[in-house]
């Protein structure tokens, strides 16, 4: 009975997760796709997109050999898990809101490194939620 | 199984962090676009 009502738990954080979640970056999508396709039509060089792409992936990959072991061998909690990867939304809406105002004062360059910093300290905040205990 | 409990301030966490500095640095030097950092996050 109670591993039944686990799994409907289990079921039912998984599919709240996948609309919730996913309807924020549905909606990341359809801004970032105003600014490529539409509207603006702003250049993207997409080599450079590929590069950031091998960078991260070389890190995640090495974090998930590295960590393997240990989190297999923890007991997850089902909140934390759901819940922790909403802290990648503050870097996007952040830099959304301020970037606007940076790129109308032409700063569009600290834009970037706004968002890369916010970035950086919202994926090692993540990394410290996700591997304590 | 026993599995050595390791700090969270890890080689990964380094990893991590290094790998955000080097789009950083990268970003500077080639001005690389808002438009193509928010795309591969």
């Amino acid at each position: 009975m109670a591993s039944k009502n686990k799994d409907e738990i289990r079921v039912s954080s998984a599919i709240f997760f996948v609309f919730h979640y996913g309807f924020f970056h549905f909606i990341y999508a359809m801004f970032l796709g105003v600014f490529l396709f539409e509207g603006a039509k702003l250049p993207v060089d997409f080599s450079t997109v590929l590069i950031m792409a091998v960078v991260f992936f070389i890190n995640h990959l090495f974090s998930f050999i590295y960590n393997r072991d240990t989190e297999l061998a923890k007991v997850q909690n089902i909140g934390k898990v759901v819940f922790s990867p909403y802290l990648r939304i503050i870097p996007m809406h952040l830099t959304i809101i301020f970037g606007m105002s940076l790129a109308i004062f032409g700063w569009l360059g600290t834009a970037v490194i706004l968002f890369i910093l916010l970035k950086t300290a919202t994926d090692a905040l993540m990394h410290i939620i996700e591997h304590t205990n | 199984m026993v599995v050595e409990r390791k700090s969270v301030f890890d080689l990964s966490l380094f990893t991590l962090v290094a790998s955000n500095l080097i789009t950083l640095v990268f970003a500077a030097i080639y001005g690389w676009s808002l438009l193509e950092i928010m795309l591969i996050y």
